[in-house]
Order: C-alpha cells, then structure tokens, then sequence
C-alpha cells in the first residue's frame, strides 16, 4: 500500500521540473481537478455512508450535510467553524432520530 | 493549522474503525506514517473486515490514490521553483488536506514564492495529528460511545463541504462539482472499487476545462 500510493505522489517532482507549460485548455481541465477531487470524497461521505448508497430519508448524514452548508457559505468556508457545526448536528441528529 | 484541528476527528474515526476489524494499535500507527492517505486507508479497513486478499487490497490502493496523481499535476506548475530534489520526499506528504490548502494558497497569492514549503509546513502538522490520532483512535476503540463515532464519521464531509464553499462560484464549476460527486457514487456502484472517484474526477475536470474554452476562446 506504501509502495503504489508513493508512485501515485512522485509525478510531483518530475512534473515540476519539466520546463514547458502546459496548453491553455489542457491549463482549464488542470484548474477543474480540485473541485472534481473535493466533491469526489464528499458526496460518497454523505451518500454512501458505510459503502452503500443510501438516500432514504433515515440517512441522518444528508440532513447534517444540508446544515453543515448552509453553515459553510455563512462562514465562507471556514474550516474550524464548519467543522464543529458539522460534527455536532451529526451527534446531535443522532441522539434525537438514531437508532 | 485549522486542518490540523480538522484532522484529528478523521483521524480518531480510521482508529475507531480499525478497532473494529481487529488491527493493533501499532500497526495503524506504522500504517498512517507509511502510506499516509486517509480516504484509501478507511477502504482497505473495509476491505479486511469483507475478507479480501491482499493483492486486492494493494491493487485498490493504487486506483484509489490515483487521484494524487492528479494533485501532482495540478500543483507542479506552482513548484517550478522548489530544487528538483526536494520534491521526491516531498511527494509522500501530497495527502488531500495538504493539497487542498496549498492549492487554495497557491491560488490566493500566485505571485508568492517556494509554495513547496507550504506544502512542507502542512505535511508536518498533518502527519503529526494524523500517525497519533489513527492510534488513540484505536486505543480509544473500546471506551468510545457510538453516538461519538457516528459524528465523528461525518467529520470527513464536513470538511470537504468548507473545501469547496470557496471554489464553487460560479455555473461552471458547479457542474463540476455534481458530475464529479454524483458520477463517483454511481461509480462506486458499478465500476471496480476504487475507480469510481477516479474516471469521475478525470471526465468532471475535461467538461468542465471545455466549457470554459467554449465561453473564452483564447
């Protein structure tokens, strides 16, 4: 696992040091990947919560994922903020409607 | 350092999950200071505990962190600076929270200098929560409430969720979220473990790189 995640890295380095610069539509794809790479962890997070899709209403996550956004915007994406939010509507929707 | 913070729950919830499957607390620890990516590490806990063979596991792996990869490109162009040398080790410490606030970094100050060793700075606070948090995490195991874990298990998407806020401002870049996000679950459903975030993030970033060559043509 150590092994193929560091080859995974490695193109960090050599990209680098590769002198020329990438076209302008090959740089608008490139600038796509993080909001690509974000929403590929979270969705899966709220929607399939221990591996498999799960959008019936007793999936608490989609009602924490629904506040912990609003929060976020009003926060402008603040890390800390969003984070605590976040958590505690999932421990507290738990306690309330968990089984 | 707000990550750092943000990273401690994750890093107790891979503890906790570990407990569940029987890992020892000394090989989580051997296991998040060597392999280092979070996301693929709470995979393979799932697939231990559904019994899957090793070369599964390690093959998963690979899929899974394609995706940095990917980071890799998208961050080498602010790297051009760094001595050639030093990115080879510091490849290791490319994990999806560093990379998010050195990108975001990288896109707020681009005139800044040897972003490298932000991406540096991050990677020691991160593996610093990261190798201690994965072990508490299973130490802990035995005395953590389930109410806890559970909040704890959306720590991850919360995250993300703050991630993004910032990115996603305009019509285009929210396609992008929803294709990238709605393509890796139904991807999770029906293509390998594993490749699901992967061809979803790669076709997510080309409509995305396309529609914004179609409204600025250079």
């Amino acid at each position: 696992m150590a092994a193929v995640t560091y080859l995974t890295r490695l193109p960090l380095w050599f990209l680098a040091n590769r002198p020329t610069t990438p076209s302008p539509g090959l740089a608008r794809v490139v600038e796509q990947i993080p909001i690509a790479a974000f929403a590929a962890i979270l969705f899966p997070g709220v929607l399939q919560p221990g591996g498999s899709t799960s959008l019936d209403p007793s999936n608490l996550y989609l009602y924490a994922a629904l506040v912990t956004v609003v929060a976020a915007v009003m926060v402008r994406g603040r890390l800390l903020p969003t984070l605590a939010v976040g958590t505690a509507t999932a421990v507290v929707l738990r306690i309330l409607f968990g089984s | 350092m707000p990550l750092g913070i943000a990273l401690a729950p994750v890093a107790l919830a891979l503890g906790y999950l570990a407990h569940t499957v029987g890992l020892s607390w000394w090989l989580m620890g051997l296991m998040s200071a060597v392999v280092y990516a979070g996301p693929s590490q709470f995979i393979a806990m799932g697939l231990v505990a559904t019994g899957a063979a090793t070369p599964a596991i390690v093959a998963t792996t690979f899929v899974v962190n394609l995706r940095y990869t990917l980071f890799a490109a998208s961050l080498a162009p602010h790297m051009r600076d760094a001595p050639g040398w030093r990115l080879a080790p510091l490849a290791h410490g490319l994990a999806d929270g560093s990379y998010a606030i050195t990108i975001d970094h990288a896109r707020e100050h681009p005139e800044s200098p040897r972003k490298d060793l932000y991406l540096l700075g991050s990677f020691i606070v991160s593996f610093g929560i990261w190798v201690p948090g994965s072990v508490l995490g299973v130490l802990a195991g035995d005395v953590l409430p389930a109410t806890l874990a559970f909040g704890l298990g959306f720590a991850t998407p919360a995250v993300f969720i703050a991630l993004l806020v910032p990115f996603v401002r305009d019509r285009v870049s929210l396609v992008v979220m929803l294709v990238a996000g709605l393509g890796t679950v139904v991807g999770n459903e029906y293509l390998p473990t594993g490749a699901g975030p992967l061809v979803a993030i790669v076709a997510a970033s080309i409509l995305g790189g396309a529609l914004l060559s179609r409204r600025a043509p250079r």
